[in-house]
């Protein structure tokens, strides 16, 4: 049964990764889903092996994803591309998630922690920077959408400068300097964060 | 900040706009162009961000960021020093300053330190725009003699270290002062700028404890351990020679590697030390140093135990009024121990400081890993080390390549590096994991049908353990155990243990013995299993028992106890239920599979293939067997069939529940044997570097190499060197290298990374590895026309795979030779040496080999001038190729029937045999077969087309200078050249002859050189330069004595022959009219141009009734053959002599100009010029 769910994403992801890559939208948004729900699958049963060797699990899970959800054979480079700038989206989306499951835990909010447990992401105490860099994130996203969407798909997505720079067609010198100011940025607001006290919260929405 | 919106493109412009700036000029671009001072802030502040977060969210090697942001070019924030040394040291001098400009190149930046070797600086590569150290070379050492020269040598050798833990050395230049700025010419090197601060002032006189120790001696024995290996020995190797970089100075570099030299071979008491060591006292060197002996690696590993000896005592172990006094206390007293300034350190730590301190540098541990590894062994937290050492494997840091799914997964390692900080990402250095081999099981039972469980249990226990830790691949162990010639039923013991577990370079070893009553209703196992290091001292024992049914649960409880006993977790269920689905189930499935692959480890393919078969009955759905038994067909070379097992061992691998890895693995393996290039690469880039495996980066390298991407395959090969040693320099890697550039044609390097595998195996003597290597190695010296060199490698190679009793590997080897005598004209050495190979290959159904072999045996045949005998091997070829679909061997048979078909004389049906071979070789996009076909068509088309002809020879020279294979390139121009002479371009003629002449001569080939020799007599001949032409045509035949060749001395004969004629020297000319008349009379066929030269002697000679004769039905018989060329000139030949018997001139005339027609059409214009010629 459950190959026969696999055998079908596959097809379909494949299927909307080509219309995608035509331009129909749409698509995109049939996609998330689809590709968070094979991704957190995974994530599960992948955090489960493996233990001798804490690097290898989060690149397995997107190459893995990427192996279950896609003929590989019948897709181009561009429909590739798509693939990984939604992955960068889920991606952080999971650790988001990860990372919120772990402060509750922490607090013993009763809730249970999402399904990638004890696993390997991060250490809780990571999650809350994690937490604040993904709040910082959102707040560049909304000073200045391409240098946010940037960060997502280099840091999260693992896209080079050349494949960011493809994706969103512009090109890799623009891609070069609106990462650099975007670091620059984030990294003072992280500082400003938990460096020192008078730092201010900006309009971080506060929820944690 | 709320301006933060209405300002953001303002300050996102300057801020750009600031960074295109100098970072000191940053400042006042700013003030310049900022008009609102808020903004002008921001950007400030961003600026200063931008400084500081250079590694931020890219933390760590970043593979994929280019090199504008890793180090980030701008950040000039340094925040330590390279090689800090005290200012009152360094003082004195300060050579150069700040902005200026070195080698047109180097903007200095600071000073940062100064000492014996020279001073230290900061620098801008304004070339390549990043920071740099630059150390320059004080002028009381470069005066030394040498001194230059060793520099040299050691930047070049230093250069070819690139570890993690090594400071890079990228040039040596030397500046020259043209502007005065300086007032001596200044030599430096420019290296890696580390920023960190050095471990003498890490240590600043307080003690380290162990746990902080030993991460940091790991990674300076594995960096001194790197150095060695290229035969650089640092000399100077100290706490002041190691920077600690990274957050919390995690990682140690040690520099100044090999630098040291020029200062120890001074007499003059100059400081040895750049930093904090002490003027002219050298307080790390080793005794034998003192002495003024030449400093080995064993030195280095002194220093090293004086350091680490210093890091956790904070003590010297040698003191004295002043440091002078210690170092000769050095050469007299044994060291005080540790122990006695630290109570407690443990004795093993102990033990290990003071071997590295031994007087006697044979006393000393021999390879640097082994300090660290005697440490890490001798520490409590042996296996749990992992959380100390935070260090990216150089694998992680190696990964590079397109768009495909490496890249993205090492950016995702970042994720980890970046989000969990180095918690998660802390990992021991691969030199120092632990490696396991499963050296086997011994049957106590002393039931020999049993015999096959010690297989079963090494397989299903190395796998169990496999998920939990490093393990040596049983295939490796296999291999290895061939090397040392162990036979697969004989028990490893102490004997040869230690001896198989240095060829793997494992660092644990698990021996087991088992245990079956075979009485008990259930049949019960009792296994024991001892582990133990690589001092052979047991770490622990286990023991085990059940029935046969559960073998594998068994196998399972022990497993997690060794696992356990590792510091290891045991594995969740699902995990080893997984594990489980891998081997047959059943007890009989697994006897048959288990003796199988005993069978293919002996290279019994045919035995192995019968069990395989049996146990595919049983268990049709198994991976593994599926997977054998394409391994079987493989080894057997009978490639569709081992297509279709590994397609079906891939598909089942999909259905079943296996671990990631073995499912992959199953794939990509399927995709290669049925050249799925593209496919196959992106599933084994899954495995490799993810899994540290010097089979999957192979596996990799080859895949890459065959889907035409051998870049990448040399980068993947390169990522090879990130593995543990010994496994980081297996000679496989060499071989593959050599082959990937075969491919890109440059054979030079092809020669020497075969040369350097050989030598790596011969070191290891791993004799198996060594016949591989010499197979390659007659492959560089073939493709480089060394033909004697090819040979000689060959034979050793066959010898060495006959010793194996691997005759299909043999077989390879002993096709190779055969082909290479075939080249030298050794036919019938060839010819016997093919007859084996394709009774060795009919033995072994190997069809693909088969048809090759059967190709070249007719190309012998041919070459031997036995075209029937050969019609019989092309047509087996034929059929075998067209069997299997093998496109190149079938070309090669098309190409062989073209060959023997023109020779017959019917050129039609030749060159639709060439048409044949040419659209095959087009397809395969193989530029020698190409090459091949398109020279044997422009050989018809020679007759007929001259100019075409002549353009289908240039595309031939191209396609054969580009290839580099100069004999091919010799045939080529010979055959243009004939072209050119029959167009009447003597002169272009002249230059291709001689040009053939030089690579014959270059290539000690005596008959080319005879060839061209005779050939060049012919122009002289047409161009009535008859004294050299003369000389020349003598000249070939005095070549031709050395090197016999019947063909060839008669075509010389007939030449000189002509000449002598021309030049009305009759009698001299008898004699070689009596050489030609006599083979004329054994030989009927006899070639054309023998005949016409005999004809023109005996006209001069006055027997016209008999030249006529000779020729009368020469013109019919060559149009025949379809060598309209020499009909032509036979005609040409006949009209001449009747001319003299007075035939009408209008008749005459009409003849004469008939022939210039249809020479004309041909474009032959030299029979045009001749008829001119001789009508003046």
């Amino acid at each position: 049964m459950g190959e026969d769910r696999i055998g079908e994403d596959r097809g379909d992801v494949t299927v909307l990764l080509a219309k995608l890559s035509k331009g129909n939208e749409e698509a995109a948004s049939k996609l998330v889903p689809l590709v968070y729900a094979e991704m957190r699958r995974l994530a599960g049963a992948y955090m489960r092996r493996e233990r001798s060797d804490h690097t290898l699990q989060p690149t397995a899970l997107v190459n893995e994803a990427y192996l279950k959800l896609v003929e590989q054979r019948s897709v181009d480079w561009q429909s590739r591309a798509h693939f990984f700038g939604i992955a960068a989206q889920v991606m952080r989306r999971i650790l988001v998630d990860h990372a919120r499951g772990h402060l509750r835990d922490k607090r013993g909010g009763g809730q249970k922690p999402v399904p990638i447990d004890e696993a390997l992401v991060f250490a809780p105490e990571q999650s809350e920077e994690f937490l604040k860099l993904n709040e910082a994130l959102d707040r560049l996203t909304k000073l200045d959408a391409r240098q946010g969407k940037i960060v997502e798909l280099r840091f999260f997505g693992g896209l080079t400068v050349e494949q960011t720079a493809e994706l969103l067609g512009i090109s890799p010198k623009t891609v070069k300097r609106d990462w650099s100011m975007a670091k620059a940025w984030l990294h003072g607001e992280l500082k400003a964060i938990h460096g020192d006290t008078t730092g201010q919260l900006g309009d971080s929405e506060g929820a944690v | 900040m709320a301006t933060q919106q209405d300002n953001w493109e303002t300050v996102k412009a300057l801020f750009e706009a600031a960074l295109e700036e100098n970072a000191e000029n940053r400042s006042s671009f700013l003030k310049e162009r900022c008009a609102d001072a808020s903004v002008c802030a921001e950007v400030e502040r961003l600026l200063a961000e931008h400084g500081e977060a250079a590694s931020f969210l890219s933390a760590g090697p970043s593979p994929d960021l280019s090199p504008d942001f890793s180090p980030d070019p701008a950040d000039d924030l340094p925040t330590a020093s390279l090689s800090a040394a005290p200012a009152d040291l360094t003082a004195r001098t300060q050579q150069l300053s700040e902005s200026q400009v070195l080698a047109g190149r180097f903007r200095i930046v600071r000073y940062i330190a100064g000492g014996g070797m020279g001073e230290v600086y900061e620098a801008e590569d304004q070339e390549l725009r990043e920071r740099v150290a630059v150390k320059t070379i004080r002028r009381e050492i470069l005066v030394q003699s040498n001194a230059m020269a060793r520099f040299k040598r050691e930047v070049f050798l230093a250069r070819k270290v690139t570890h993690p833990n090594v400071c890079r050395i990228f040039d040596l230049f030397r500046h020259k002062p043209e502007d005065g700025s300086v007032k001596e010419e200044v030599v430096f090197i420019s290296m890696e700028l580390l920023r960190g601060k050095t471990l003498a002032a890490r240590m600043n006189g307080k003690r380290m404890s162990m746990s902080d120790t030993l991460p940091l001696v790991m990674q300076m024995a594995s960096a001194l351990a790197a150095a060695h290996d290229v035969g650089i020995v640092h000399r100077d190797f100290k706490p002041g020679n190691v920077v600690l970089v990274g957050a919390a100075g995690e990682r140690a570099v040690v520099t100044d590697f090999g630098l040291a030299l020029q200062s120890v071979e001074s007499d003059d008491g100059v400081s040895l030390s750049t930093g904090q060591g002490i003027l002219g006292t050298p307080a790390y060197m080793a005794p034998e140093q003192l002495e003024g002996r030449p400093a080995t690696n064993a030195a280095d590993i002194y220093a090293l135990g004086l350091v680490i000896y210093e890091m956790v005592t904070a003590e010297r172990p040698f003191s004295g009024e002043n440091a002078l006094a210690a170092s000769f206390k050095r050469l007299s007293e044994p060291p005080r121990r540790p122990r006695d300034f630290v109570p407690d350190l443990t004795p093993a730590w102990e033990s290990v400081i003071l071997r590295c301190l031994a007087r006697d540098p044979r006393d000393r541990f021999t390879n640097a890993g082994d300090v660290a590894r005697a440490l890490a062994e001798n520490s409590e937290q042996t296996i749990n080390l992992q959380p100390t050492v935070a260090l990216a494997t150089p694998a992680a840091a190696k990964i590079s390549r397109g768009v495909s799914l490496p890249r993205i997964s090492a950016a995702l390692l970042l994720v980890v590096l970046a989000v969990a900080g180095v918690y998660a990402w802390r990992t021991l250095h691969p030199a120092m994991q632990p490696l396991v081999v499963v050296a086997g099981f011994k049957n106590s039972s002393g039931d020999s049908a049993y015999d096959w469980l010690a297989t079963d249990l090494s397989e299903t226990l190395s796998a169990d353990l496999e998920a939990g830790i490093q393990m040596v691949s049983t295939d490796e162990l296999a291999r290895v155990r061939t090397e040392f010639s162990i036979a697969p039923a004989q028990n490893l013991d102490a004997g040869n243990v230690a001896e198989v577990r240095q060829a793997l370079g494992a660092n644990y070893v698990l021996l087991g013995s088992y245990r079956v009553d075979a009485r008990s209703p259930e049949k019960s196992l009792t296994i024991d299993l001892r582990l133990e290091d690589s001092t052979e001292k047991t770490l622990g024992t286990f023991h085990g028992s059940g029935s046969e049914t559960d073998y594998s649960k068994l196998v399972t409880e022990v497993a997690a106890e060794v696992l356990g006993k590792l510091g290891k977790a045991r594995l969740p269920e699902t995990e080893t239920s997984q594990l489980q689905n891998i081997y047959p189930r059943s007890p009989e499935g697994r006897k048959l599979y288990f003796e199988a692959i005993d069978k293919l480890r002996s290279l019994d393919g045919p035995a192995a293939l019968e069990l395989l078969k049996q146990a595919a009955q049983r268990e049709p759905e198994n991976v593994a067997i599926h997977s054998a038994l394409a391994d079987t067909w493989s080894l057997l070379k009978r490639n569709p069939e081992a297509s279709v097992e590994a397609k079906t061992a891939a598909d089942l691998a999909g259905k079943t529940p296996l671990p990631f890895e073995y499912i992959v693995l199953a794939r990509a393996r399927s995709e290669e044997m049925t050249q799925e290039w593209d496919a196959a690469i992106k599933d084994y880039s899954l495995l490799f570097p993810h899994y540290q495996r010097l089979n999957y980066g192979l596996r990799l390298a080859n895949v890459e190499v065959e889907g035409s991407q051998p870049k990448a395959a040399l980068e993947t090969l390169n990522q090879l060197s990130g593995l543990r040693p010994l496994m980081n320099t297996d000679p496989r890697i060499e071989i593959a290298r050599a082959k990937v550039y075969a491919t890109m044609n440059d054979f030079t390097a092809e020669l020497r990374s075969a040369k350097s595998a050989l030598s790596e195996a011969e070191k290891r003597n791993a004799r198996l590895m060594r016949a591989n290597a010499e197979l390659e190695l007659c492959w560089a010296y073939r493709n480089l026309g060394q033909v004697d060199d090819a040979i000689a490698a060959c034979n050793q190679a066959e010898t060495l795979f006959s010793a194996f009793g691997d005759n299909i590997n043999a077989a390879v080897a002993l096709n190779d030779v055969a082909t290479w005598y075939l080249d030298r004209g050794r036919f019938d050495e060839a010819r016997q040496a093919y007859e084996q190979v394709i009774k060795i290959h009919r033995a072994a159904g190997a069809q693909k080999d088969l048809s090759g072999a059967n190709v070249n045996m007719a190309v012998a045949l041919v070459k031997m001038g036995k075209p029937q005998e050969a019609e019989d091997y092309i047509a087996t070829a034929l059929k075998v190729a067209t069997s299997i679909h093998d496109d190149e061997d079938e070309a090669r048979a098309h190409v062989l029937k073209g060959i023997i078909l023109s020779a017959a004389g019917h050129v039609a049906e030749a060159e639709a045999e060439d048409r044949k071979s040419l659209a095959l070789a087009e397809e395969l996009g193989n530029m020698g077969l190409q090459a091949t076909a398109l020279s044997n068509l422009a050989e018809s088309q020679a007759e007929t087309d001259s100019a075409g002809a002549l353009a289908a020879y240039e595309k031939v020279l191209k396609l054969r200078r580009a290839n580099g294979n100069l004999a091919a390139v010799a045939t080529c121009l010979f055959n243009m050249s004939d072209v050119q002479y029959r167009r009447g371009d003597l002169g272009g003629a002249e230059a291709s002859y001689r040009e053939a002449m030089q690579i014959s001569a270059g290539q000690k080939d005596r008959p080319g050189v005879a060839l061209a020799s005779m050939s060049l007599a012919q122009i002289n001949l047409e161009r009535n330069r008859l004294t050299e032409a003369e000389r020349q045509a003598r000249d070939a035949l005095d070549t031709l004595k050395e090197a016999p060749d019947r063909d060839l001395e008669s075509t010389a004969d007939s030449i000189l022959l002509k000449i002598l004629v021309a030049e009305h020297k009759l009698q001299d000319a008898e004699s070689y009219a009596n050489r030609i008349r006599t083979i004329a009379s054994q030989d009927p066929d006899t070639s054309f141009e023998n005949r016409m030269s005999l004809a023109e002697y005996l006209a001069a000679a006055g027997h016209k009734a008999d030249a006529e004769q000779q020729i009368r039905t020469l013109p019919s018989e060559a149009k025949q053959r379809g060598r309209n060329f020499e009909a032509l000139e036979a005609e040409m030949l006949q009209l001449k002599l009747q001319g003299e018997k007075q035939t009408s001139v209008a008749s005459q005339r009409a003849a004469l100009s008939s022939i210039r027609k249809r020479a004309e059409r041909a474009g032959f214009q030299l029979l045009i010029m001749r008829a001119a010629h001789d009508r003046a």
